[in-house]
């Protein structure tokens, strides 16, 4: 398993989040379309491949990555394209365009050539939105075989095109997805599973249509348990003939707390540049790894942490959400009580409660109940604002 | 030069054979994309280093590696882009560059022909990329884009463009990136771009020890020097480390600076110094250039102040509020351009991280005045020598210039730069005294550095040469003087100096009296021990004595305690002289003694009339009667002191002078 960074980890660089996995699906056979809600680097988008790579549960996968797309025709567009792209799909596509071709030429996009399908760019009537609709109802999929589509990258398609066209058109856009996943000739053959790096629902919220993703049953991937994460590092370490004595490997996971694949990988990287003696973590060197992560070179692993809070907050609630992390970073926690008295301070005391919720679905911190208290998620990123933000 | 500058017009077998540094992180590199199926989208990297870290060479050396693996050959097409991409200006072009390369490197066809055909498309991009990764799919090839300066491409696509290119690279597993950039780029730092933390980046940092020599000897080898090298490496290893401290470890620099690394002489090095300079100027002038305007700010006050500066000394130079500064600080730190330092304080300091490209930025945009125009040279001098070779080429230097073997702008440029070095041993900087008048170039010493240079003489058992140093101070009379005194009136040094003629050059008077000063204390140290004087000799020595002091009392060179102090001796001296009987010896001496200056005679009575008239009433007491009353006290007063009726008074021999 190598230590695959940035791009999503594919094939056998990518840990089993058994976990995660069966959640999903479970999810699917209850008849569910879905939003994955995650922090950043959690591995939202490297468990979507991972069901995509193995047909997991069984069923027919396509992965549609909408980052560029700022038009709604573009969007459906490119749907209809990868699902083009499935095996066996042409040859389903081809035989139902015949026969939907000579009833009322209801599907205008796409024609048929030599080699295949393509599509009608020029014609100026079509709807791909149609097309796909009439597609996915029309073609026939093996018994019992449902198609999921994976939409990655969802709510940064909902800001292009609220960038582009103004709210009407976006909010139309998450209608007609809407409508799409509702529309009964294909809710038993195709299931949406949509996720993104912004969270779709602050992206909606914003412009008052959460309303069009009440549908969607949201679920959450957690960090790794403390199993899963001390065999993920061992297979990092593996490949690289190295290997970690338990009591530096229960040192390592006992520090790190926040066991999300990415701090397990960066602390590899921190190792796999010390020169190891007979190839072997002990504590010091988990030790110097912690002081090394959180080094200028790391900076930029960490500092969207703090940059995203201004992009996120604004005026008195920026200074309040700056307060209270610096309070947590500084003597570890905070209280409920505390909290509230500070939002007072900074007169947020109305949005304090959405303010806590956005970071806490953002990663940054959560609540400890039998203490009543919030602390930073992970250390590192702790120590990385008590060395670089204050 | 090409060597230096353009890898990529080294031929392949000069590179890899010149690959020395960098290895590590080729091979991981290479062992990734072997170990790479490429069933799925696999790792793309970025190369984050200064220019002159390696990064065109190691996208060069990667792509050799890819061509000569067994296991990658014909499989991973290596598609290398020129350092500056003109021809492309949108993301299609990308697309339609790799056909290009494609059909003039791996024998493909017809792929350019067939992007083209839809150049009016309105999704020529989406078709463009279509048609060469169906090629790609066709041919079962999969390419690696190897982009230097990918940050000058992200800049070229619109944001579109950019979020398109990220879901080709995190969707198709035909093609991976390993670009190069200089800094961390916006594209890759801020989390609301696309590519954030997209990529593995690898940053190139400065070379270790052990690289820096095995660079080193690899530029031996091609220099044919590599003997020279062995012996450096052997003999003064401290100065391997100079040169990787003063480059920063960039290899590209080391290698500029190679020349002079082996050159002893200092003409010839600093004739190779300004070549360099310029050499090194489309590499440093980038560096620079490459900054956004607050930062260049910042690094042009940080490398005009070239020692270590506070954030709040810079929050005055350059008027920005410090949280700015401090961020940006921050970032310039994390670029490598500059390194912080902490300090027993909480601030911390910053400087220049590579002293060299500090040193060029002083000699290209430093001020003009007398003192700054030779800083550059100094800060290299200082940088590149140890103390030792500092002593070394200033002795050369002198001796140079002795035979007049260096004249003209090199002669005022180096003495200059040799004499605001910090840090000058008293003894380079004696040396630079000897050939003051010849370059013009003051050499002010201090009484602590004149009594260094005694006690090196000293030690030498020159012991004349280490008076002659100790009378250059200012003030002899010091604690450290009085010290070094009391040592040369012992043995060996008093034995050695006693056998020295006394009829001594009087153009340095210091010198003289300070001679005359040993042999009287070492009278009066003798009497006090009770050893015999030989009386014969003592009118010779104290006609020298007198004399001398007509000519101090002409040139005014003692101090007040120092010519008190000469006088507490001479008449402790006297005083024993008379004790014995030799009033007439002594008044004879006193009265007659003169010394012909500028053409004048002048009498000793005149010119210490206080001495004379105390000696003269001491016989004849009477003739105190005859003085005017302003001479008549301190005689009184250097009378009773002679004769030891002042055994309870202090005598006050301020008036003598």
């Amino acid at each position: 398993m190598k230590n695959v960074v940035g791009n999503p980890a594919r094939g056998e660089n990518f840990f089993r989040r058994e976990r995660e996995v069966r959640k999903i699906l479970t999810s699917i056979s209850n008849g569910n379309n879905i939003q994955i809600a995650a922090p950043r680097r959690v591995g939202k988008t490297s468990i979507l491949f991972h069901m995509l790579d193995e047909a997991s549960g069984g069923y027919k996968y396509v992965y549609v990555d909408t980052e560029s797309i700022d038009a709604e025709e573009d969007f459906y567009k490119k749907l209809l394209k990868e699902i083009l792209k499935l095996p066996g799909m042409q040859r389903a596509g081809e035989k139902f365009l015949k026969t939907a071709n000579s009833f009322a030429r209801r599907i205008k996009g796409l024609k048929i050539l030599e080699v295949g399908i393509d599509f009608e760019d020029d014609h100026v009537a079509i709807s791909y939105y149609e097309d796909l609709v009439h597609f996915l109802s029309g073609i026939e999929l093996d018994t019992n075989e449902q198609l999921i589509i994976l939409i990655d990258e969802f709510p940064q398609t909902i800001l292009n095109i609220l960038a582009r066209h103004g709210i009407d058109a976006t909010t139309r856009f998450l209608q007609s997805n809407r409508t799409l996943r509702i529309n009964p000739d294909i809710l038993d053959k195709v299931r949406f599973i949509y996720t993104g790096s912004v969270g779709l629902n602050h992206t909606v919220a914003a412009i008052d249509s959460t309303a069009f993703i009440n549908d969607l049953n949201t679920l959450e991937i957690e960090p790794l348990g403390k199993e899963e994460a001390a065999l993920f590092l061992a297979g990092l370490l593996a490949t690289r003939g190295v290997v970690i004595r338990d009591i530096a490997r229960e040192h390592l996971l006992k520090k790190l707390e926040w066991l999300i694949p990415f701090h397990i990988q960066l602390l590899v990287q921190e190792l796999l540049r010390m020169d190891l003696s007979n190839s072997s973590v002990d504590c010091h060197h988990v030790d110097l790894a912690f002081e090394e992560i959180v080094s200028t070179r790391n900076d930029n692993h960490f500092v969207h942490y703090y940059s995203r809070l201004k992009t996120q907050f604004k005026g008195q609630e920026l200074k309040y959400v700056s307060e209270i992390l610096r309070i947590m970073a500084d003597s570890g926690c905070i209280s409920q009580v505390e909290l509230f008295d500070k939002a007072v301070f900074f007169e947020v005391d109305g949005q304090y409660r959405k303010i806590i919720a956005i970071l806490v679905y953002d990663g940054y911190i959560h609540h400890i109940s039998n203490e009543n208290v919030y602390r930073f998620n992970s250390p590192i990123v702790r120590m990385w604002w008590l060395k670089y933000v204050y | 030069m090409n060597i230096v500058y353009n890898p990529d017009q080294k031929n392949r077998q000069e590179l890899v054979s010149e690959f020395v540094v960098r290895y590590n992180v080729y091979k991981d590199i290479m062992g990734d994309l072997e170990s790479s199926k490429m069933k799925h989208p696999e790792q793309h990297y970025l190369l984050v280093g200064q220019r002159g870290m390696g990064k065109t060479t190691l996208l060069l050396r990667l792509k050799y590696g890819i061509e000569d693996s067994a296991i990658l050959k014909g499989r991973l097409l290596p598609i290398a882009f020129a350092e500056e991409q003109y021809q492309i200006s949108e993301l299609a072009n990308l697309w339609e560059y790799v056909a290009e390369y494609l059909e003039d490197h791996y024998g493909f066809s017809g792929v350019y022909d067939a992007i083209n055909r839809h150049i009016q498309d309105d999704h020529f991009e989406e078709k463009a990329f279509e048609i060469v990764d169906a090629e790609l799919k066709k041919e079962k090839k999969n390419i690696v884009l190897l982009i230097d300066n990918i940050g000058d491409l992200f800049h070229k696509l619109d944001l579109k463009e950019i979020r398109r290119l990220r879901e080709i690279l995190q969707t198709n597993s035909r093609i991976r990136v390993i670009g190069g950039s200089t800094t961390y780029l916006e594209e890759v730092l801020d989390h609301q771009q696309p590519f954030y933390e997209f990529f593995k980046i690898v940053r190139l940092e400065g070379l270790g020890k052990d690289e820096t020599i095995k660079l080193i000897i690899r530029l031996s080898e091609v220099h044919g020097e590599k003997e020279k090298i062995v012996k450096i490496i052997r003999d003064t290893p401290g100065r391997i480390e100079t040169m990787r401290i003063l480059t920063g470890g960039v290899p590209r620099t080391i290698a500029i600076m190679f020349g002079i690394f082996l050159d002893h002489e200092h003409e010839s090095a600093i004739k190779d110094l300004y070549k360099i300079l310029d050499l090194v100027t489309p590499l440093y002038k980038h560096r620079m250039d490459d900054l956004p305007v607050q930062q260049q700010k910042i690094v042009d006050a940080v490398a005009r102040n070239w020692e270590p500066i506070t954030v709040k000394e810079l929050t005055a130079r350059t008027r920005l509020v410090s949280k700015t500064l401090s961020a940006q600080l921050n970032q310039l730190e994390k670029e490598q351009i500059v390194v912080k330092h902490d300090t027993a304080t909480k601030n911390k300091t910053y400087m220049v991280r590579e002293r060299f490209w500090n040193i060029w930025y002083l000699m290209r945009y430093g001020r003009r005045d007398d003192r700054e125009k030779i800083i550059w040279l100094v800060k290299f001098l200082e940088s590149w020598l140890s103390d030792d070779e500092v002593k070394r080429r200033i002795e050369s230097f002198v001796a140079k210039v002795k035979k007049a073997g260096i004249a003209g702008e090199h002669l005022s440029l180096l003495s200059k730069a040799y004499a605001s070095l910090k840090n000058l041993s008293p003894g380079s900087k004696l040396k630079l005294r000897s050939i003051q008048e010849q370059t013009g170039e003051k050499i002010v010493m201090s009484d602590e550095e004149w009594i260094a240079c005694a006690q090196e003489e000293y030690d030498k058992g020159a012991y004349l040469e280490s008076l002659r140093h100790l009378t250059e101070t200012r003030d002899l009379f010091t604690k450290g003087g009085i010290e070094f005194l009391l040592k040369l009136l012992q043995p060996p040094a008093i034995t050695a100096l006693g056998a020295v003629d006394v009829s001594l050059d009087r153009t340095n008077t210091r010198f003289c009296w300070g001679f005359m000063l040993l042999a009287l204390w070492g009278r009066v140290i003798n009497v006090r021990f009770k050893h015999d004087l030989a009386y014969e000799s003592e009118p010779e020595f104290l006609t020298a004595l007198f004399q001398l002091l007509i000519v101090i009392s002409q040139k005014e060179e003692l101090t007040r305690l120092e010519s008190s102090m000469t006088f507490r001796l001479l008449a402790d001296h006297i005083r024993h002289l008379l004790s014995k009987g030799l009033y007439n010896v002594i008044y004879k001496l006193v009265d007659e003694t003169s010394l012909v200056l500028d053409g004048r005679t002048i009498l000793f009575r005149d010119v210490w009339k206080p001495l004379y008239l105390a000696i003269k009433c001491i016989h004849r007491r009477e003739e105190l009667m005859k003085m005017p009353s302003e001479l008549a006290g301190p005689a009184l007063d250097l009378e009773r002191h002679i004769t030891g009726r002042d055994r309870f008074v202090e005598v006050k021999f301020d008036g003598l002078m």
